[in-house]
């Protein structure tokens, strides 16, 4: 579990765990790790698999 | 609330020569006043605000897609027979919904993989490289037939897996294909285009099937394999093929277009180009930037499933429903000063280009892809370039794309 951001790499979407998804139900503080299998990207629709961690 | 008045007499207005030529002030104009309007005296609603184009694409069960592809004018009974005979069909991604659509989306996004992507860059770099050195070297180039035909062409096309010898002819059908569908083609000009269109059809049905037998490193390969192990009741092989038809106008066409109304628009702006040229770190914000003020994408299309009410508007079940992304892209209360190109602008990127949600454009990665590999090589390889003042720019007459037919350029900045 981490708060490292990650990247949907069809749309470029970042989900940042500091604040979670609250439209979708996906409250501030969730890692990307801990989101539900049936999330998806908020963007383009895609599902968790499509997203990389961001290395800096 | 009521619709307010529309500019627009009909969707034939949309390919008036003036519209075509520069639409973003009758755009601005209705944004503005009625950003969901209703054409006089039809059941036709356009929509040009950000927020309720996003609301449309979120909502797939209110606003169907099936319609998107089909010929927005009506087709004469001769070309329609053709089509009935020889061209059987399927939806696929664009003009696709529920639950069809899901399952055409999984099977191939599990094809279209970051690895997929990542294997086809440094073809597309080399070939692009070699494009534009061929360019830098003439004293006037047309970006269309020097740059932005080709490329896109190669890259597509290579991702599918279609014969580079056969690219002229493919080119020449996806253009009649775009006419047929979002142009107004006379009786005649429909008919040899829908014989056109069965002939590009027999074309992808004939390579799909010789990619059974000769399975290759490529998209329709990668394709075909997931069928057999999915089965035929979930990835059929006319699913497949009606796959790559779609994806051979798709894979290039728009990239093609996006590249070329970019790059207009910047070589106009002298301060943003040399911006680029003096900092090429800015390049991806920029193909960002480019596709929101520079869209090649002026309208999409929807269906309404049951009645529903957008901005205020009541509209009808049935109703069609006519995207303007290029109008959400420079919509104020999305993003600053909506009209000024800015290559570092910070949201950029939320731009509607690509769409939004389920039909998010699956291509994106390899079009931005392109989009930045040309940048990077114009701007190191050719910076003095500039527009060859006072040309004319003609622009292909379809509803949906913005397609320029020719953009002149001295490479080296001045005439030779």
């Amino acid at each position: 579990m981490s708060d490292d951001l990650w990247e949907c790499t069809l749309c470029t979407h970042q989900y940042d765990p500091v604040a979670g998804d609250p439209e979708h139900g996906i409250p501030p503080g969730t890692p990307f790790e801990a989101l539900p299998d049936d999330w998806h990207c908020p963007e383009c629709g895609m599902e968790k698999s499509f997203y990389k961690r961001i290395e800096f | 609330m009521t619709a307010a008045a529309c500019p627009f007499s009909g969707i034939e207005d949309l390919l008036e020569p003036a519209y075509l030529s520069d639409p973003f002030p009758l755009l601005k104009t209705l944004r503005e006043s009625n950003p969901v309007v209703r054409l006089p005296g039809t059941q036709t609603f356009i929509v040009t605000s950000y927020d309720d184009l996003a609301a449309v694409f979120k909502d797939r069960d209110t606003y169907s897609s099936l319609n998107a592809t089909d010929p927005i004018f009506p087709i004469c009974p001769e070309a329609r027979d053709i089509l009935k005979s020889g061209f059987p069909r399927k939806p696929t991604f664009t003009n696709c919904d529920p639950p069809r659509h899901p399952r055409m989306r999984a099977a191939i996004a599990k094809c279209l993989t970051p690895q997929r992507w990542e294997k086809s860059r440094p073809a597309v770099r080399e070939y692009a490289t070699a494009l534009v050195r061929q360019l830098a070297e003439k004293p006037q180039a047309d970006l269309v037939a020097d740059l932005a035909y080709p490329l896109p062409a190669f890259a597509g096309f290579a991702l599918l897996g279609f014969p580079t010898e056969d690219t002229d002819r493919l080119k020449e059908w996806c253009v009649t294909r775009v006419l047929l569908t979002y142009g107004k083609l006379d009786d005649a000009g429909q008919v040899r285009a829908a014989r056109e269109l069965t002939s590009f059809w027999s074309y992808v049905r004939d390579f799909v099937k010789h990619r059974q037998e000769h399975p290759a490193d490529d998209l329709t390969s990668d394709l075909l394999a997931l069928s057999r192990t999915l089965g035929e009741d979930e990835l059929s092989l006319e699913d497949v093929i009606n796959m790559i038809y779609s994806t051979g106008l798709a894979s290039h066409e728009t990239s093609q277009n996006a590249m070329l109304n970019g790059l207009h628009r910047l070589l106009a702006e002298r301060e943003q180009w040399d911006a680029l040229v003096a900092e090429p770190s800015l390049i991806p914000t920029a193909v960002e930037e480019l596709l929101r003020i520079a869209s090649p994408v002026m309208s999409l299309r929807r269906t309404t499933t049951r009645d529903t009410e957008l901005h205020g508007v009541q509209i009808p079940a049935g109703s069609l429903i006519v995207l303007m992304p290029a109008a959400g892209n420079r919509d104020p209360a999305k993003f600053a000063q909506p009209e000024q190109l800015d290559i570092r602008r910070a949201n950029a990127r939320e731009h509607l280009t690509f769409g939004r949600q389920w039909h998010f454009c699956m291509g994106a990665p390899l079009a931005k892809f392109e989009y930045q590999v040309v940048l990077e090589l114009l701007t190191s390889l050719t910076p003095k370039m500039r527009l060859v003042p006072g040309q004319e720019l003609k622009y292909l007459p379809t509803v949906q794309f913005r397609a320029l037919e020719r953009l002149l350029v001295y490479p080296s900045g001045q005439p030779a």
